[in-house]
């Protein structure tokens, strides 16, 4: 639309803004509270990781993979060294297997928790969101004693895992899992029955099925959108095959649902957890990997909030020639882009983090040309004639 | 002679007790409790550093905001963004002389405060709408339009919830207002809560009062995450200071006019005290009634989220405004 043809204001949301816990732009053209269009600008935090990749052994790499995302720290973990394992054609032990089992799905109940109360934060719930915080520090104790640590875990090793699942640690987790179901009823029956919450959420920021499917979204958010897929069940990795377990899915679209469809997600989670640590098999917990490495591989995990890819290609060495990473939220974006239009300025932030956005692991290249204030996306031609400018004239 | 003592009194009433000094030690007192209610409310501590359980944290915070820099934006209207908001408490303080505190009448008192409290409350509303439009800033304006649409709608339920007591006191002094409450029959004192049409204009005008002082779930003038601060956005340093100031005093004026209008105001039995420690008693039944209303607000606020505009205006027009009339209907026909 031409932004002529009416009164309408021009908004910045972002870089800096208190909805958007990290730095990306959505620049929204208003009628009033009205949202008539709205284009994302990404780029802040480009932390050039791919290209750190290409310099790096590939052991070491599993700690730069686990700091692509502070949340699901252990999804982008596990799902490089997983893709090292398919190159290596490691057999990984099933202990291990299992033992990925628990830390993901105890990750996706820490995210999704996380993500409740992000949400309530936005529209303005505040006590929802401290309560669902507070219940949430149980999982964060789970993680804390099987791994060691709260946030970057660093479970995974190549071919394995690093810490093992003694039977105390069995009997922490046997305590507190039912003390979570009963908190995650209480989150249940808030979120069910509470009318602001319901007045904020429901029949806000629709993503039809069509739209879903035009813009690829993945995860949660497909599956609000009636699309239903899961890497778990329908592309099974680790040890899935082994657990029974539903996939939640709804085809209303709007904020509400997912918040419905994550709380039954993590019914679901506990629920696989519970299950692994009945029939988790005795064994090693990892296997030793060849020191070079040759070959390429797709690896694809079903993240908390979506899937995540890893391209990895290993030319007789010990570092990847090329690294290539796609976080959820970026498929999910153009999405969220797109439900902004016809809403209020209230809703912006709350569609936004209905996609339970990461920008920061999103985020590649952007060049701002400081003259003249243009910025532009780089295609892969012009960052490769870059470099080789820079490399030839030693910039660097 | 006795017109000059006379006039030194209303002078030190009107700066000491229960002036200017003792209104701000009641809007950071009152600020404290509100924040460390909710706090509790939502499973936190609250303030807990400065004084005892961190009651010194709003004199803290305004000490630490009024001396840090002030930064005026290119766009800003730079008269108006430097003088208003220092000016801004002034009016909140004229509204708080008419509320009765440490006897049953305030320090300045007439036959139409009411009508006076109608005129402060739209001035107020001016005042927002004038120092968001004057930082030139895009949310700073949307948050102006938000606050003034908001003000507007409510001014009305708040005004019919007011004129419940004045009905049943028949006078608009607020004075006449506190004494029609002081007799009591039976075990109840004779309050307008304790009333059928007084109770549902008390929640109304508690309501009401969220939506003045811009609480959840009426904060979407200032709204944190859509529109990062709204009208205060642009405001630093001392500015932001005498704003929030302003913004503590407001609270103080609603209380207490809920207090004043619906709890009896400060009048309370006299425990058989001389004539001359009445002052500081009736100043404790009022700290004490206002510490219910603001335990009732902060509930009200920590059990909801923050609305929007269009529910907010879809609400007042279509539910508060036809229940405050429908209520001074109901007076009218019991009595």
């Amino acid at each position: 639309m031409n932004p002529e043809d009416k009164p309408s204001t021009q908004i910045n949301v972002g870089p800096q803004h208190p909805a958007l816990k990290e730095p990306e732009t959505f620049r929204i053209v208003v009628e009033g509270e009205k949202v008539v269009h709205a284009t994302p600008i990404l780029g802040h935090t480009h932390r050039g990781i791919e290209k750190l990749a290409e310099s790096r052994d590939y052991n070491k790499l599993l700690y730069l993979a686990e700091r692509i995302c502070g949340i699901c720290s252990f999804a982008h973990q596990a799902n490089y060294a997983k893709g090292i394992e398919i190159i290596a054609d490691l057999e990984v032990p099933p202990r291990a297997q299992y033992l990925r089992v628990i830390v993901a799905e105890l990750e996706r109940l820490h995210s999704h928790l996380l993500w409740v109360g992000v949400l309530a934060h936005e529209i303005g719930f505040d006590t929802f969101y401290l309560l669902v915080w507070k219940d949430r520090e149980l999982v964060m104790d789970l993680l804390e004693t099987l791994t060691g640590n709260r946030v970057n875990y660093g479970m995974n090793r190549i071919g394995g895992v690093r810490s093992d699942l003694t039977p105390e640690i069995r009997q922490k987790f046997r305590e507190v899992l039912p003390e979570l179901r009963n908190r995650l009823d209480r989150i249940k029956e808030i979120a069910l029955s509470d009318p602001t919450m319901k007045a904020r959420c429901r029949g806000v920021g629709v993503i039809s099925e069509r739209m879903a499917r035009e813009t690829c979204v993945t995860g949660p958010t497909a599956r609000t959108s009636g699309i239903n897929w899961d890497l778990r069940r329908d592309a099974p990795y680790f040890a899935y095959e082994d657990f029974s377990f539903k996939v939640p899915v709804s085809d209303k679209g709007d904020v509400y649902s997912k918040v419905v469809l994550r709380i039954e997600e993590l019914y679901e989670s506990i629920s696989i957890i519970e299950q692994a640590l009945d029939t988790i098999p005795e064994g090693d917990i990892f296997a030793k990997p060849p020191s070079r490495l040759s070959g390429r591989a797709i690896s694809r995990l079903e993240a908390p909030r979506g899937e995540n890819f890893h391209y990895l290609d290993f030319r007789d060495s010990k570092t990847p020639y090329r690294m290539k990473v796609r976080a959820p939220t970026y498929a999910n974006l153009a999405s969220s882009v797109r439900a902004l239009v016809g809403h209020h300025i209230a809703d912006v932030p709350v569609i936004v983090a209905a996609n339970d956005p990461c920008f920061s692991c999103t985020d590649r290249t952007l060049v701002i040309n400081l003259d003249t204030g243009e910025q532009k996306m780089l295609t892969k031609k012009e960052l490769r004639n870059m470099g080789i400018k820079i490399y030839k004239e030693g910039l660097l | 002679m006795s017109f000059a003592t006379d006039f030194l009194i209303f002078v030190l009433q009107g700066l000491i007790f229960p002036g200017v000094v003792t209104l701000v030690f009641f809007a950071f007192f009152f600020e404290w409790a509100y924040r460390k209610l909710l706090a509790r409310f939502q499973a936190r501590r609250g303030p807990s550093l400065a004084g005892l359980g961190g009651i010194l944290q709003p004199l803290a915070d305004f000490i630490k905001t009024a001396s840090k820099e002030e930064i005026v934006p290119e766009s800003a209207h730079k008269t108006i963004f430097k003088t208003l908001p220092l000016l801004a408490p002034l009016p909140v303080l004229l509204g708080l002389f008419l509320i009765p505190i440490s006897s049953t009448a305030g320090i300045i008192n007439s036959p139409g405060d009411l009508y006076l409290m109608v005129f402060l409350l739209s001035l107020f509303a001016a005042i927002q709408i004038t120092l968001g439009w004057a930082s030139g800033n895009r949310f700073a304006l949307i948050g102006a339009s938000r606050s003034g649409l908001q003000l507007v709608s409510f001014g009305i339920p708040l005004v019919f919830a007011a004129i419940v007591p004045a009905m049943r006191a028949e006078s608009f002094s607020l004075e006449k207002i506190v004494l029609s409450q002081a007799s009591s029959t039976g075990y109840l004192p004779n309050w307008n809560v304790f009333h059928v049409s007084g109770i549902i204009a008390f929640l109304i005008f508690l309501i009401c009062s969220l939506a003045e002082l811009e609480k959840v779930p009426f904060d979407t003038p200032e709204a944190e995450t859509e529109i990062a601060g709204g009208w205060t956005l642009e405001y630093s340093g001392r500015a932001y200071a005498f704003i929030i100031l302003s913004e503590q005093l407001k609270e103080v004026f609603m209380v207490g006019l809920a207090v004043t209008l619906f709890l009896g105001g400060p009048s309370g039995p006299t425990l058989g005290l001389p004539s001359s420690y009445h002052a500081i008693l009736f100043t404790l039944y009022f700290l004490a009634k206002s510490l219910v209303v603001v335990f009732l607000l902060s509930l009200f606020s920590a059990a909801m989220a923050r609305l929007k505009v269009s529910q907010i205006l879809e609400g007042t027009w279509s539910l508060l405004a036809p229940i405050s009339v429908l209520t001074v209907v109901l007076l009218i026909i019991i009595g």
